[in-house]
């Protein structure tokens, strides 16, 4: 097998392989293992900037010869995949059905449906339907000793032994390999609009947030973009606002209708963007490509002050900011600073900003990334962590330094 | 190399009282018999009696309860109200029982960031009152919430009827602090999202108190639907509601709540509470749909076309609160009623994909005739989560094996319909020796691992949720239908 991937933080691998069934995976995964080496597990390869420089990149196992779609019952709005099927494939499939897997990850033509629930990859719909850990209801992967385990099952509602489904949504492949997925499907909205306002100061664009999270509206997802964002969308340079609703027609009426007057009574200025929704999209691809891509995550109510912070820390390197104003999850990409005390000092404003307040460093040069853990602190949770990882890949095979910690 | 489960130290009751003493006042620790008896038991068949019973009011103190447990080598087991359905709260291998109905502070109601954090012993139905004044509430809200604890919802990861839409226990959970079996504190994610590492909190939810003690619990609230529509459809036989509930899912309609009802539980209701339902129907569907005005005129319009297309006998929209309270006083009053009709009633747990309600509920019907237990059915049909009833009289001799084989025979019809054992009960005692009819042995195995990696002492509520080694077999081949690997 010969692919494209030449290295991992500058890591080459020595082999690869790719697999044609679970079984196979397994097999190759289980001699990796008594072998002695790393193995790094692989979908579509779009996401490898993730994570903390690998200790050792011995054998890339790709997923992608398991591509198949194992059981789809529309009726039951229910579908189980195989993990190396393509993300973008299977939404193609659903939408036959008037379904979709309601993920929106910023996702290239590549990624399969394993990479992004192993990065835990999200978007701004997570508003509305939550994120991995809300749509897999089931999980099969391979593990280190070569046997194929399951957790969850195909049914919505389940609490049948313990939810491992939750462990290896976001596991970065350190833990197990998966190999299939189930998960709980949502109808296409029949109608779908957005709202775009723009407004003077990030504080009345907040504010204005604030009334509708805790009014009855229920945007599938609020975007709030900083002026470089905006820009990048196509939009006037300023602070903007983009609402998506979807639903029945006249509940996105009213909403339409609602979500515009409550702009303009915070200081907005309704935009006409019939294309917003795409803009926004856009914008994120092309902020995905930048030398430094952040995540920073606070309480919601502190998703203008976040803003600010990656505004103001990351001014001089030309930063595209923009944050899930209903999550507090927000978005900064930049150029490369020339020394990490830069992302250092951010990461500990960040800290302070809430309890539980992170910073991940989700693309980065090698030369910085080697000089600081790309996910943070965890804490105290850390030894936790290590003794589940110590138990489900004892000899360290999986992923070797990339995940939290440098597990 | 295999993990398995760590075998039982015993530590003497008095050693464990003494000890315990060291630590709480007197009134905060219960150790004679007749006070005990009170704990043997939750809302479950099984019993065992713990050899005390103390009553933190601190995670120190649960942190030092616990550290003097692993100290004497001593099982010990968290409980909440102890309405538990599987057993999870019951002490099964003796040792202390820590209950945590004494820590019951809201902490904190961060109504900006639409959170609230709690202590683990705050009733359910106490948070969504607390909440209600702005305009929020929070969601899971199991038949038992009048009753049952935040604490224990986040052991069994709890749903309840309004879980359809929006999510059940895991999904409505941003942060735990938790006692780990080592006496160390940690807190695990919290107000903010997407906490870097392993989602630990998700691991920890429905881990049915196997895994540590929460103490603090960091919940999502949402603000209260601006318009709330119940219907009630009544239906000439379970094929046609249950056929009707499928129609809804298949034509995307995702209502927030979709209960169905039996003839049986129909007039269980009828006849303790009236509650509007008709006694003659053989099928009822108590159909929720909330949001905006608009969205909601739309989707109760399209959920009564399904049910008439599906031969429903009547669609009716309740005219008001008092009639939409109504209809839901007898949902939430079923078991209730259904006690009235039988000295004691088994309740069953079990899920399928939706598409195979028909058929599960006609399987149900005939193990009823089999049997010769009557059974009763209340259950979240939306998610295709059964309830069955079993109703039976633990005097009568030789019943009680009857009635769990009767629910090991429905456990057995949902996992070869592709369901699974439990939808939000939890598999505690329960249901452990039924384990294998869904996970393999090395299914099991993973989860031995996760286990063992953060109770490496074993006394963290022992005896739950893994199958007991060598019992599965024997356990039903007494109806020569043996479970096991």
């Amino acid at each position: 097998v010969k692919t494209l991937i030449s290295a991992i933080d500058g890591v080459a691998p020595s082999s690869e392989s790719r697999p044609s069934s679970a079984e196979e995976l397994a097999e190759t995964l289980r001699s990796s293992n008594d072998a002695g080496l790393a193995i790094t597990p692989v979908g579509g390869g779009t996401q490898l900037a993730l994570g903390n420089v690998p200790h050792r990149v011995d054998r890339l196992l790709h997923t992608t010869g398991l591509n198949r779609v194992v059981e789809y019952e529309p009726a039951d709005l229910t579908v189980t995949v195989e993990a190396g099927m393509r993300f973008a494939d299977l939404q193609a499939n659903l939408a036959e059905h008037g379904q979709f897997l309601a993920l929106d990850p910023t996702a290239e033509p590549e990624a399969t449906i394993g990479g992004l629930i192993a990065t835990n990859a999200s978007g701004p719909l997570r508003l509305a339907y939550g994120t991995a850990r809300d749509l897999v209801i089931g999980t099969r992967v391979a593990n280190p000793d070569g046997t194929l385990t399951r957790a969850g099952g195909r049914v919505v509602k389940n609490v049948a032994g313990y939810d491992l489904n939750k462990l290896y949504v976001g596991s970065l492949g350190t833990l197990a390999v998966i190999v299939e997925l189930s998960f709980k499907l949502a109808p296409i909205p029949p109608a779908t609009a957005s709202v775009v306002g723009q407004f003077d100061s990030f504080v009345d664009a907040r504010a204005a947030v604030d009334d509708v999270l805790h009014s009855p509206l229920s945007p599938l997802a609020i975007e709030l973009l900083a002026p470089g964002a905006a820009a990048l969308a196509g939009m006037p340079s300023s602070n903007v606002l983009v609402f998506r609703v979807g639903g029945y027609p006249r509940a996105v009426e009213r909403q339409v209708r609602d979500l515009t007057a409550l702009v303009g009574r915070h200081g907005g200025q309704p935009i006409e963007a019939s294309d917003a929704w795409d803009s926004v999209a856009t914008m994120r691809q092309a902020a995905n490509q930048r030398d430094v891509v952040l995540k920073a995550a606070a309480p919601l109510a502190e998703s203008a002050t976040l803003m600010t912070l990656l505004q103001e820390q990351l001014a001089d390197l030309d930063p595209v900011v923009w944050v899930s104003a209903g999550n507090g999850v927000a978005y900064a990409a930049c150029s490369a600073p020339t020394s990490v005390d830069r992302l250092v000092e951010l990461r500990r404003r960040v800290a302070q900003v809430g309890t539980n307040a992170s910073l991940v460093l989700q693309r980065c040069p090698v030369e910085l990334k080697q000089h600081l853990d790309v996910w943070g602190d965890v804490g105290a949770s850390l030894s936790l962590m290590r003794a589940l990882k110590d138990k489900l890949d004892p000899r360290g095979t999986l992923n070797p330094g990339r995940y939290v910690g440098r597990l | 190399m295999t993990d398995t489960l760590t075998p039982m130290a015993v530590a003497s009751t008095s050693a464990i009282v003494d000890a315990l003493r060291q630590l709480v006042p007197e009134d905060r620790l219960l150790w004679r018999d007749y006070d005990l008896m009170l704990y043997e038991y939750d809302g479950s068949i099984d019993k065992q009696r713990p050899a005390a019973v103390v009553f933190p009011l601190s995670t120190d103190e649960v942190s030092s309860i616990v550290k003097a447990c692993t100290r004497l080598g001593a099982a010990y087991t968290a409980r909440g109200a102890g309405t538990g359905l599987s057993g999870g709260a019951i002490p099964a291998q003796g040792g202390v029982l820590i209950s945590l109905a004494r820590m019951t502070r809201i902490l904190e109601l961060d109504v900006e960031n639409l959170r609230a954090i709690v202590e683990p012993g705050v009733v359910n139905l106490r948070l969504g009152q607390a909440v209600a004044e702005f305009g929020l509430t929070y969601v899971p809200d199991p038949s038992s919430q009048k009753a049952c604890t935040i604490g224990g919802n986040v052991g069994e990861n709890s749903g309840g009827p309004h879980t359809l839409r929006y999510g059940v226990t895991t999904n409505h959970t941003l942060g735990l602090e938790v006692v780990l079996p080592t006496g160390d504190v940690v807190q695990v994610g919290g107000s903010a999202l997407d906490t870097p590492g392993y989602d630990l909190v998700g691991l920890i939810v429905g881990s049915e108190g196997t895994l540590g003690i929460v103490t603090r619990i960091w919940v999502r609230l949402v603000p209260i639907a601006e318009t709330v529509k119940t219907i009630l459809a009544v239906f000439p036989s379970m094929d046609a509601a249950s056929s009707a509930v499928a129609g809804l899912i298949a034509r995307r309609i995702v209502p927030a709540a979709i209960e169905m009802m039996d003839n049986l539980t129909i007039r269980a209701i009828e006849s303790r509470a009236p509650s509007g339902y008709p006694v003659e129907a053989e099928g009822v569907v108590l159909i929720e749909v909330d949001g905006l005005r608009e969205e909601v005129d739309e989707q109760a319009e399209a959920v009564g076309e399904v049910c008439r297309e599906n031969g429903a006998l009547d669609v009716r929209l309740a005219k008001d609160d008092l009639e939409r309270a109504k209809l839901w006083a007898g949902r939430k009053g079923a078991f209730a009623a259904i006690g009235r009709l039988t000295p004691d009633y088994y309740t069953v747990d079990g899920v399928v994909p939706r598409t195979k309600l028909p058929a599960t509920l006609a399987r149900v019907q005939e193990i009823s005739r089999e049997s010769g237990f009557r059974i009763a059915n209340v259950f979240h049909a939306g998610d295709g989560n059964l309830h069955p009833l079993i109703l039976w009289d633990a005097d009568e001799a030789g019943a009680e094996e009857r009635v769990i084989d009767a629910g090991a025979e429905i456990m057995r019809v949902c996992a070869a319909a592709g369901g699974s054992l439990s939808g939000e009960h939890g598999i505690g005692l329960e249901k452990k020796d039924l384990m294998p009819l869904i996970f393999s042995q090395d299914d099991v195995a993973q989860m031995l691992r996760i286990k063992n990696a953060v109770d490496a002492s074993g006394l963290c509520n022992p005896g739950k949720m893994f199958p007991t080694a060598g019992r599965c077999l024997e356990l039903f081949a007494r109806r020569g239908r043996a479970v096991g690997w």
